[in-house]
């Protein structure tokens, strides 16, 4: 693996990409400003930078789930050169297969625990079905590994809490896959916010649309609740698991504190030819002590909507998930903008230009304005693997920095479990058909309401 | 991608969008296409006391001007815009842009004076002229908008086969409709909520006052513009007349 490239030259090429992924950052580059509005984003920073600079240890790393989300992090870690894969586990051959062409050096294990018992592995991925979430994380940090799973923490409220304490006992480091937290257009569009650019945050409306039955294909029907885990309740918490987790962090991120309350809809409604359990179709709204709320919506047989995590403010409102804001009382009236970005994007847009002659004073309409001054790259929300250019590669970057120098990232798990208590109360809202005061037993001190 | 915007230049703003060339090919092409439209702006701004414009407004009935090779040729333009709208777009306000020239090639100035007015072709003119240089220079795609209301596409949209333009209501900001430009020009006029009766029906000599919107889609940007405008105060009748003597690709009146 990179055999042909010198130590000396991996470190410059980490360097070049920390040094592009902070300049994305714009204004925030360089400053304390990052670390105010991000704080897991800390080893990123200039200071940190140079003490790494010159590093030449590399993580080893070991992958337990080796599924698509799992080879899709395989994906990132070749592009991440102080990463080495040296062991792969599945209990589903047919993955564990795929997975060992990618890296053919790795050993590969069919049961996580003898993954956790080699010595010679630093940190695990864990990309297993949410069921088995908390119990490989518990296990992996009784055995003293770092641990990157996936989103969500776990699938009840008494595994999160577990984890969670879990995590206060250890000294490893713990990182969540919400890429969001290190999405550049995330970083800048929540410091906007913070900078006072849409005024009083009044609201949050999250949604993700998909037009697809959400199965993947499964050649033995005896495999069918192993690949198709995300239906069924035993294993999966839904569309709130799946989506809403990542979404709604960005809410708690953003609000700097947490709903006090959960009401919610949901059913089963167009997906009913198979045996699946969990809901198609969710709506459900927290709401903070202060009367503000966070809309929450998500349907998968219809895909107009597409995907959006919007944050609504009294002077404008932030688009995250797109890249754009909009201002409530605008003076540009020129559609360029967007024609800019629909060539940069490389995405066939309409451009709202043609009209009687421009004058600032005719603007009547929300112009979008990009929250990032460089390349911006926007997820449709139409892949139920992952895309490039999310975070999802820097998040898995600074987790491999993470496992050689110890250092803990800031907020990252007690975001995590705020955004996936907040998710397994919307299941249980939505079951129950109850409006939930969010729960003494399951609040932490992070939490302020 | 190269993007080049000037926001005061002849009374609204300019965006110029090149691509496919390097960044510097792409700047002194649009450096050449601003110096163009401001050469232009030069002559024929009302607004200008310098302008050859100013000066034949300004000159004494039955007096003879002299005019620049360029101003001649942009009278030449006008009159024959003029004559194709059967008079419906007239930079002469009436007068029916007749111009009477000596034998030096002197502008003979009528006995009621002669006042020229070019905000519903200059536009059209620059927009024309920045293509022209870009088409020479090898550009293949590129996206001109001036003010929003005079618009040429060079090409495609690199991720689709045309650039696509929404119309929008003044009143509202909705869309109205949406329309492909590839190597086309559009012209939009009308009235907005806050900009009314800045048209002026050649035929009356009253100002178009009503919410009315017009779009014309054809090669030229210039014959969109007095299109554009024509198409405001020509019934259909005198529209189905014009559009015998262009080609016209698409063209809209929203009322």
């Amino acid at each position: 693996m990179d055999n042909n490239i010198s130590t000396q030259s991996k470190s410059q090429l980490l360097s070049e990409s920390r040094r592009s992924f902070l300049k994305g950052l714009g204004v925030l580059a360089g400053t304390a400003g990052v670390v105010s509005v991000a704080p897991w984003l800390s080893s990123l920073t200039a200071e940190k930078q140079a003490e790494w600079d010159g590093e030449t240890r590399r993580a080893r790393i070991a992958l337990i789930g080796t599924g698509s989300r799992g080879q899709y992090h395989l994906h990132n870690l070749k592009n991440i050169p102080h990463a080495e894969v040296v062991a792969l586990c599945d209990i589903y051959e047919p993955h564990l297969k795929e997975a060992s062409e990618l890296f053919p050096e790795a050993r590969l294990y069919t049961d996580y625990h003898d993954v956790l018992n080699d010595p010679d592995i630093d940190g695990v991925i864990i990309a297993t079905p949410l069921g088995s979430h908390a119990p490989i994380t518990l296990d992996a940090l009784d055995a003293g590994k770092h641990v990157f799973c996936e989103k969500a923490m776990a699938l009840t409220l008494d595994q999160c809490k577990a984890v969670y304490d879990k995590y206060l006992e250890s000294d490893n480091v713990l990182y969540y896959c919400m890429q969001r937290m290190f999405d550049p257009k995330y970083v800048q569009g929540v410091a906007m916010i913070r900078d006072g650019l849409i005024g009083d945050v009044v609201g949050m409306r999250c949604y993700w649309f998909r037009n697809a039955d959400w199965r993947r294909d499964c050649p033995d029907p005896e495999y069918e609740r192993l690949i198709n885990w995300r239906l069924y309740k035993e294993t999966s918490g839904g569309l709130m698991t799946e989506l809403a987790s990542h979404q709604l962090e960005v809410c708690t991120w953003v609000a700097g504190k947490m709903p006090s309350k959960i009401l919610g809809t949901g059913d089963l409604i167009h997906w009913t030819d198979d045996e699946r359990e969990v809901y198609d179709t969710c709506n459900v709204i927290y709401k903070f002590s202060d009367g503000r709320t966070i809309s929450y919506e998500t349907l998968i047989s219809n895909k107009f909507n597409g995907m959006e995590d919007q944050i609504l403010g009294s002077k404008g409102t932030m688009n995250l998930a797109t890249g754009f804001y909009y201002l409530e009382d605008d003076d540009s009236r020129s559609g360029i903008k967007q024609l800019l970005k629909s060539v940069k994007d490389d995405i066939f847009a309409v451009i709202p230009a043609a009209g009687p002659s421009w004058r600032s004073e005719t603007a009547d309409s929300y112009i979008p304005h990009d929250i990032l001054s460089g390349p911006t790259y926007v997820n449709h929300g139409q892949s139920t693997v992952g895309v490039d250019h999310d975070g999802s590669e820097e998040i898995l970057s600074a987790f491999c920095q993470a496992c050689i120098t110890g250092e803990r990232a800031e907020n990252i798990v007690e975001e995590a479990y705020c955004a996936t208590t907040l998710c397994l109360l919307g299941n249980l809202a939505m079951e129950t058909s109850s409006t939930i005061d969010f729960p003494e037993e399951y609040k932490i001190p992070y939490m302020k309401f | 991608m190269h993007h080049t915007s000037a926001v005061n230049i002849m009374g609204t703003r300019l965006d110029i969008v090149i691509i496919g060339h390097d960044e510097a090919t792409a700047s002194s092409i649009s450096t050449d296409c601003l110096n163009a439209t401001l050469a232009l702006e030069t002559i024929i701004s009302r607004y200008n006391p310098k302008s050859e414009t100013s000066g034949i407004n300004s000159a004494e009935p039955l007096s003879m001007i002299s005019i620049s090779d360029r101003y001649r040729s942009l009278l030449d333009l006008s009159a024959d815009m003029c004559r194709r709208t059967y008079g419906r777009f007239d930079i002469t306000l009436g007068q029916g842009s007749q111009f009477a020239y000596s034998d030096s090639g002197d502008l003979l100035i009528p006995r009621q004076g002669l006042k020229i007015d070019m905000g519903g072709i200059g536009k059209g003119i620059a927009v024309d002229e920045m293509t022209r240089i870009m088409r020479q220079a090898g550009t293949e795609r590129a996206f001109v908008s001036f003010g929003g209301s005079s618009i040429a596409a060079i090409g495609t949209h690199p991720a689709g086969d045309a650039w696509r333009v929404s119309i929008a209501d003044p009143f509202s900001g909705h869309t109205l409709r949406c329309i492909d430009l590839a190597d086309t020009s559009i012209s939009t006029s009308g009235n907005s909520s806050a900009l009314r009766g800045h048209i002026i029906d050649p035929s009356t000599g009253y100002a178009v006052t009503g919410r009315r919107l017009s779009a014309v889609v054809v090669d030229s940007a210039t014959e969109a513009e007095a299109l554009s405008t024509a198409w405001l105060v020509a019934d259909s009748a005198m529209r189905a007349a014009i559009t015998d003597n262009f080609d016209i690709k698409e063209e809209y009146v929203f009322n």
